[in-house]
């Protein structure tokens, strides 16, 4: 009860240390840092290096590049594709196969029933799965593409094919056996009655018209990380936009709330990202395959794929595998000597006897136009421009991963180095500088000679390896601002309060030491880069057929095939620029001394 | 031995008696480092009573910073080490406490302010997220409750419109304001046993005393004993009910407030008293001590004081002085350490 009154004089004395209705009062010595003055509002840390980086002309023209670069990466199978986006066609290559395929099942039905007689120990039940589980997905094709008056002999195949199956399960072998025989002579008489009548037949032959199925090739091929990045791509790309709008309407632009707001805008954005990829596993759920060379230019070529209107390929209309070996060391097909004859002879070369004609598949530029391959042609004779696109995606990719990686790997380490001290702190900078005294690009390349491509993803090895590698720096950085932060009233404060070690470490002392580390990641993404084209162009990194930029340049080492230096050099040059240019201006920004 | 022999000393300075929340018993601190052994603190005694307030004076280097982040076992280890003596907590023995349970007292049951508010909170949070913090890890609140008690607490430390404030980062409070806060967070677990390292150092006079003010009344409102260090003997005089008064690594003098400051007797404590400026006297030098503290690395024999005190004689340096009541019978305990206390008194 004394409370109140105690407490109650206290507030009314508070003298000139607290004034209430001055707006922030910051005292002289952070307010000529943190500049109150002549903006009305008291600015904090993150307001002024965001100001500071807004002011930046270099740093903004690095982060538009590097966005361009990362949106061109994320979006490579939208940009370069050998699938249409959409297709209303028929495929009579898939349906004469499906119309094949129930016989062959009918009959190893009737195999597998005289094997199980044979072998009591033979595990009929998973055989017989997989022939169900095959002649549902192709009847299924086949009722796609029939009318509902013509399913009528695929619904009697399929009562005798069941029968059998039925009759195998239950251990009644000749009756499976007699029924699998009905089933073969079924699907036999499915051949001759369901097949497609052509297009271009004439009137009153045989056969049934077939009707157009419409799918998504190119969409089917997205998988679920895919989208999630692109989600998360046009959501930073459009954030200037989105920002303006949510502050001004949402926060109604109050300093205050927007500042609040931060921390929720970041788990908005990366809350609506983990949607996107839910979301496309739960409908679309695509799968690439193994290979991006999908056949369905080649069959719209050679009429086996009949599509109704014309399917759109994405602008660059090749896969990232995908040959025209006649076409093999095409420069750029705008360059001066780059027109070929229709077996793609340059003006300068011999006659070939065995010259085969350059294909010119469904929607790829004509032969000579100068957009058939913009940055001219690999040894296999794949598009480079297309190459260049993916490998974007393995080159970005392996900065990034392997900068997180390692700065992780870094500031753990240089924390409890940092934060610990003593043997502790002895015996881990020991070992950082072993690590120092061998160069690390041969660790690196030696390292990667060990690692076998067939189980372990050559990517992956390379983001690991740089990690497990690079990441003395950080932790010696970190370490470093350790032991100076280590010294603040405020580390001894939070311990007085009874706080655990790993919280104080981690939740006191590191968000003081991050703007450094911030800063040597931008780097390290840089250096990750170039040891990445570096290995791989040693021919230690990714694997043909999957690029990286620096694999890429390893496709030709002649001097005429400037393009194959050219492109993936410049792209290089230039990201590693962008990576430093931002790296610079983050690290002047976050020091605010720095700048008088 | 003499460890042995000081600690028996201990027990007739009244101390001991009467309801003690804290006890020092012949604590000492030893800094193991290349150039040797530094004794920072070396057999103190003292203690307080639940309540109350114990004002720790002395000069730079005496020990008593480093007696109070014994007490919360704050030291860093290595190089430090608690080599001898007690630390009874409530009756707890600290100094053979495990790490666990200090934890779980260390702003819970004896919470600290420091000196510079400046840099004793964290740049990078807000402030009712660092007074939170404690309350929900000892009380195990949730983050609502736990803002609410922030709240509260800022309002008890007298901080206008804590509801905003709450929120702000601590660069955009004052001073004074930051040492609110820092008494607000140490206090926000109401602690038995708040330990005030130099608390108004770094504040300017009129806001020294709003936070002394301050400590006082949530003293008294939460029935908590008050540690507090300071070389200032105004602030003691005005907060403490008892004083020791510390010089290399030992409490030379303890008494009551009034007592000390009527009638001290430690030459040391007479040359602190001397060198406080005069009202009476203005335009006068400042009456200095002679010489400095001695290194903690090498103490001299004997009495420790002997080398700045005008009456050491060959006894001083042969053997050294043990705390002796030297109240009358039934009087409040007064106790000193100096062979020449007859001497002294004519000083």
């Amino acid at each position: 009860m004394t409370e109140p009154n105690s407490t109650e004089p206290a507030v009314l004395e508070t003298g000139p240390d607290s004034a209430p209705e001055v707006t922030y009062s910051g005292d002289e010595s952070t307010a000529s840092i943190l500049g109150t003055g002549g903006h009305g509002y008291s600015q904090d840390y993150w307001d002024i290096v965001f100001e500071q980086l807004a002011q930046r002309t270099l740093f903004k023209v690095g982060i538009a590049i590097l966005a361009v670069l990362y949106s061109v990466a994320v979006f490579a199978p939208l940009i370069a594709n050998d699938r249409p986006f959409s297709l209303e066609a028929i495929d009579t290559r898939d349906y004469n196969e499906s119309l094949r395929r129930p016989r062959l099942a009918a009959r190893s039905v009737a195999e597998l029933a005289t094997r199980a007689e044979a072998e009591p120990e033979f595990d009929l039940a998973t055989s017989l799965d997989a022939e169900v589980e095959g002649k549902l997905e192709r009847l299924a094709i086949l009722r796609s593409y029939l009318a509902e008056a013509d399913e009528v002999p695929l619904n009697a195949f399929e009562k005798n094919f069941d029968a059998a199956v039925a009759a195998a399960r239950a251990g009644d072998f000749d009756a499976a056996r007699l029924a699998a025989e009905t089933a073969q002579d079924d699907a036999r008489f499915l051949r001759s009655e369901l097949k497609p009548l052509a297009p271009d037949a004439e009137e009153g032959s045989e056969g049934v018209v077939l009707q157009p199925v419409r799918s998504h090739p190119l969409w089917e091929s997205i998988e679920w990380w895919e989208v999630g990045l692109m989600a998360l791509n046009i959501l930073l790309l459009f954030w200037p936009i989105w920002n303006l709008i949510v502050n001004r309407v949402l926060l109604g632009g109050d300093r205050e709330r927007i500042r609040h707001a931060r921390q929720p805008k970041i788990f908005v954005v990366l809350g609506l990202t983990a949607a996107a990829a839910v979301l496309w596993t739960m409908t679309v759920n695509g799968d690439r395959g193994e290979f991006a060379a999908g056949p369905y230019k080649k069959g719209l070529t050679s009429g086996q794929i009949v599509a109704v209107g014309e399917p759109n390929l994405p602008f660059l209309p090749y896969g990232y595998a995908e040959t025209h070996a006649e076409e093999n060391f095409r420069p750029p097909t705008w360059a001066a000597n780059a027109e070929v004859d229709e077996f793609g002879r340059r003006a300068n070369q011999s006659a070939d006897a065995a010259a085969v004609p350059v294909e010119v598949l469904y929607g790829e530029p004509a032969i000579n136009d100068w957009d058939r391959h913009i940055a001219g042609v690999d040894e296999l004779g794949r598009d480079f421009l297309v190459r260049i696109v993916w490998g974007a995606r393995v080159s970005l990719a392996v900065g990034i991963l392997s900068a997180f990686l390692l700065t992780v790997i870094g500031v753990t380490i240089g924390s409890i180095a940092g934060y610990f001290g003593g043997r502790i702190d002895v015996a881990i900078m020991r070992v950082i500088e072993i690590l120092q005294s061998i160069p690390a690009f041969f660790l690196i390349l030696a390292t990667m000679s060990f690692t076998d491509p067939e189980t372990v993803p050559p990517m992956f090895a390379i983001i690991v390896v740089i990690a497990l590698i690079r990441w003395t720096g950080v932790a010696r950085l970190v370490r470093g601002e350790f032991l100076k932060l280590r010294e603040q009233e405020f580390v001894v404060a939070a311990e007085s309060l009874g706080f655990s070690s790993r919280r104080t470490m981690f939740k006191h002392i590191l968000p003081n030491a991050m703007s450094p580390v911030l800063v040597s990641a931008a780097f390290a993404v840089a250096s990750g880069i170039l040891t990445e084209s570096a290995v791989s162009f040693l021919g230690f990194g990714v694997q043909a057929p999957n690029a990286s930029w620096g694999s890429l340049i390893n496709e030709s080492r002649d001097p005429t095939h400037w393009w194959v230096q050219l492109f993936p050099g410049v792209l290089i040059f230039l990201t590693v620029t962008c990576y430093n240019l931002v790296g610079d201006a983050v690290r002047d920004a976050l020091d605010p001394k720095m700048k008088v | 031995m003499a460890e042995q022999t000081q600690a028996k000393s201990a027990a007739p300075d009244g101390t001991s008696q009467g309801d003690v929340l804290l006890e020092l018993r012949g604590l000492r601190t030893w800094f193991e480092t290349k150039e040797g052994i530094a004794k920072a603190v070396d057999g103190v005694h003292y203690s307080i009573r639940r309540g109350e307030t114990l004002g720790v004076v002395g000069e730079s280097g005496s020990g008593k910073s480093v007696t109070a982040l014994s007490i919360m076992r704050l030291i860093p280890m290595p190089p430090g080490r608690i080599e001898a003596g007690q630390i009874l907590f409530d009756g707890e023995d600290l100094t053979q406490a495990t790490d666990d349970r200090m934890r779980d007292l260390r702003g819970n049951d004896i919470s600290m302010i420091f000196q510079e508010p400046m840099t004793a909170l964290n740049p990078v949070y807000r402030v009712g997220e660092q007074i939170a913090e404690a309350v929900r890890l000892h009380q195990g609140k949730d983050k609502r409750a736990a803002r609410e008690r922030a709240i509260e607490m800022l309002t008890l430390v007298g901080i206008p419109a804590p509801e905003k404030r709450v929120d702000e980062y601590p660069h955009q409070l004052s001073g004074g304001m930051r040492q609110r806060v820092m008494i607000a967070m140490a206090m926000a677990c109401k602690p038995k046993l708040l330990v005030a390292d130099e608390p108004t150092t770094a504040l300017d006079v009129t806001i020294q005393a709003q936070i002394l003010d301050l400590i006082g009344e949530l003293q008294k409102a939460e029935g908590m004993s008050v540690l507090l260090i300071t070389h200032d003997l105004g602030v003691v005089a005005e907060t403490a009910d008892h004083v020791a008064v510390m010089y290399a690594g030992k409490v030379v003098e303890y008494a009551s407030v009034e007592d000390l400051f009527a009638n001290p007797r430690h030459p040391y404590t007479i040359g602190l008293f001397r060198s406080l400026p005069d009202l009476a006297e203005p335009g006068e030098r400042l009456k200095t001590i002679p010489g400095i503290v001695p290194s903690a690395y090498a103490f001299p024999s004997g009495c420790r004081f002997r080398t700045r005190c005008s009456l050491a004689d060959a006894h001083c340096a042969k053997e050294e002085p043990l705390l002796e009541n030297i109240a009358t019978e039934g009087a409040e305990a007064h106790t000193v350490a100096c062979h020449r206390l007859e001497e002294a008194a004519k000083l």
